[in-house]
């Protein structure tokens, strides 16, 4: 009977609405029934109109906040490849994903924590010390790149593990918990360089990443490889069936024996790993490690995040509009720079698209707390 | 409709006491719960309908007497294990995830899967059955919970119930947040539970809903029970006086009196 009418159709009498186990003893019922309200499919009737109310009012609000990331992506790409003869070249689209390959990285990872409940602010701080470890480890420790890029790993693990302790562990709020965690694991980045940018002597981590497969930049492989895989995790395996049932109603989750804080520890190291691997992509392209980097990167990744319009309270998000998200962010950035905008106007557009963005959120917020 | 009194009861409670330190919640509560019937629990404020209530659903462990599930005495630990015995609660904040689809959160945390997998289509196919089986109709297995009723969303968590194969079902106060129209349903459904042959248990403030729904009454006071009724046997008077003043004096005990109810029931 599920198949029947869509909850949009008119709520007319549709006695067929009910299903065959219906019993239908008149006697039996209720005094309440003599008020003539009431019938088997009553219920139906009695809440299919508000249901398409609620649809019907927000059905153009819906369609636009569904849509919308992907309609301005494609709009932002129409706009400059009119606006610029280069924009819409093999090689400049490629820049692009290059360009976002870090961003992307971190922002899936803070949609998976966002689903689950959870913001994790450490992932810049990440980036810094795992490009300063395995800087050092190359350099100085004269490791092996494979074994440094492991460390590096390891450190990605360690910061996931650390906030796990903090957030699951003491139960601090996950936002002052890794914002304060991200303060620590700069500090430690800074002080292991004494704030210098370390340059890497050995260049098999830099060419490994200017390596292009089939043309396409080992970077965007690996980010296109980490959405794919996040994408499978979260729609198709009970992992990703239980992060999100445990980002909409913790307590439920528990209580239908779901393992929750084994899950946040996942989520958590999840997060540090791909920020750990945005640092060694770091690492690579600018072929050293730097204490400094990805200063205030949590902010592009939240504007991407929240662009794809990802629910602040947990419970859901789509990793595929986080994408969208984050190549709005690197095609408005290229676009503005091929256009020679002053990069003080970029930053203006930067602001004001992490306004839109929250705005957006803020909408879908009020939309599903109804 | 005709019952086996013959058989061990689905549900015995023998005596239950419990205490919090050196107070006292609760004191001798007996009863039988059989398939097929609706037992509704009353009580003033502190008549300790919630500690009961917490007690068979596992959250906490009586001090005393003991409970049998079908003649076996148990012992819960903790929820899960109610849960194994075959005893739910729908708890009154209904546990479900807004954000997720009616069938997501039938099969919350025991979605059918192949290895680390979900198998989607049989989760959507045996979530349209469950809910085909229970006279509720919903627009979609696939709308999410958060666009739904009060009165849809209890039904969904009852489903949720009987999805993980429960006989006996605690509800507690299903209808508290409900208007007028949706409670009858909900109390429909009850209804329906029982007649598909669970037992259900249903705590409730409201007189009328009780008088509409339970088969037999039980009355609670200051931690004891101060009468179990057949509805058919009873009066509304009656009911209140009990809440309102407890056992009169001569009240034979619980479980005595409670073979007698079913002698009238069948």
């Amino acid at each position: 009977m599920t198949a029947g009418p869509s909850p949009l159709s008119p709520s007319g009498p549709l006695p067929t609405d009910v299903g065959p186990a219906t019993p239908a003893p008149a006697a039996s019922r209720s005094p309440l029934d003599s008020l003539g309200v009431l019938n088997p499919a009553g219920w139906v009737r009695s809440s299919r109109p508000s249901g398409s109310d609620r649809d019907g009012r927000h059905s153009i609000l819906d369609r636009v906040l569904d849509t919308g990331i992907y309609v301005a992506l494609v709009v932002l790409i129409g706009y400059f490849s009119q606006a610029s003869p280069y924009f819409l070249t093999q090689r400049n689209l490629l820049n692009v994903g290059s360009a976002v390959a870090v961003t992307g990285l971190l922002a899936a990872g803070m949609t998976i924590a966002l689903i689950a409940g959870h913001l994790d602010l450490t992932v810049g701080a990440n980036v810094a010390l795992t490009s300063v470890v395995v800087a050092i480890a190359i350099e100085d420790l004269g490791w092996g790149t494979p074994a440094a890029v492991l460390l590096g790993l390891a450190v990605g693990v360690g910061i996931g593990a650390a906030n796990t302790v903090l957030v699951v562990g003491v139960g601090i709020n996950s936002i002052i918990a890794t914002l304060a965690m991200g303060i620590v694991i700069r500090a430690i980045a800074l002080i292991s360089t004494a704030g210098q940018t370390k340059p890497l002597t050995d260049l098999a981590l830099p060419e490994f990443l200017q390596k292009r497969p089939l043309g396409v930049p080992t970077a965007v492989w690996i980010l296109a490889a980490v959405f794919f895989l996040s994408w499978v995790v979260l729609t198709f395996t009970r992992v990703g069936w239980h992060i999100y049932a445990v980002g909409g109603n913790p307590g439920a989750a528990l209580r239908a024996g779901i393992r929750t804080r084994h899950l946040y520890a996942g989520v958590f190291v999840t997060t540090g790993v791909l920020a750990a691997i945005g640092g060694i992509i770091t690492t690579g392209t600018s072929s050293s490690g730097g204490p400094n980097y990805a200063n205030g990167a949590e902010f592009d990744v939240l504007t991407a995040v929240l662009l794809g319009g990802i629910g602040l309270g947990g419970g859901s998000g789509r990793v595929q509009r986080t994408l969208a998200g984050v190549l709005v962010i690197g095609v408005l950035n290229n676009g503005l720079t091929l256009l020679s905008v002053s990069s003080y106007y970029q930053q203006l557009a930067r602001g004001v698209v992490f306004v839109l963005a929250v705005v957006l959120g803020a909408i879908g917020e009020r939309r599903r707390a109804r | 409709m005709t019952q086996t009194t013959t058989t061990a009861p689905l549900l015995r409670a023998d005596r239950i006491g419990k205490l919090f330190g050196h107070v006292r919640a609760l004191r001798d509560v007996s009863f039988d719960l059989r398939a097929g019937e609706v037992l509704a629990i009353l009580g003033d404020n502190g008549a300790g309908k919630s500690t009961l209530i917490k007690i068979l659903s596992g959250v906490y462990d009586a001090t005393e007497g003991q409970l049998s599930v079908r003649g076996e005495p148990v012992r819960f630990g903790k929820p899960a294990e109610a849960t194994a015995r075959g005893i739910a609660t729908v708890y009154q904040d209904l546990a479900l995830v807004d954000t997720r689809d009616v069938a997501a959160n039938l099969f919350l945390g025991r979605e059918f899967h192949r290895g680390p997998f979900i198998d989607r289509r049989r989760i959507y196919r045996e979530a349209e059955k469950v809910l085909a089986g229970l006279t509720i109709s919903l627009p979609s297995v696939r709308v999410p919970v958060y666009l739904l009723s009060g009165g849809q969303r209890q039904a969904v968590a009852i489903a949720r119930v009987l999805v993980g194969g429960a006989d006996v079902v605690i509800m507690d106060e299903p209808t508290a947040a409900l208007g007028v129209q949706e409670s009858d349903r909900v109390l429909q459904l009850v209804r329906d539970l029982r007649d598909s042959g669970k037992a259900v248990i249903l705590i409730s403030h409201n007189l009328q809903q009780v008088w509409q729904t339970a088969d037999r009454i039980m009355v609670m006071h200051l931690g004891r029970v101060a009468g179990i009724r057949h509805r058919a046997n009873s009066t509304v008077e009656e009911v209140v006086k009990l809440i309102v003043y407890g056992a009169p004096e001569a009240e034979p005990t619980a479980l005595t009196a409670a073979p007698g109810d079913q002698q009238v029931a069948s």
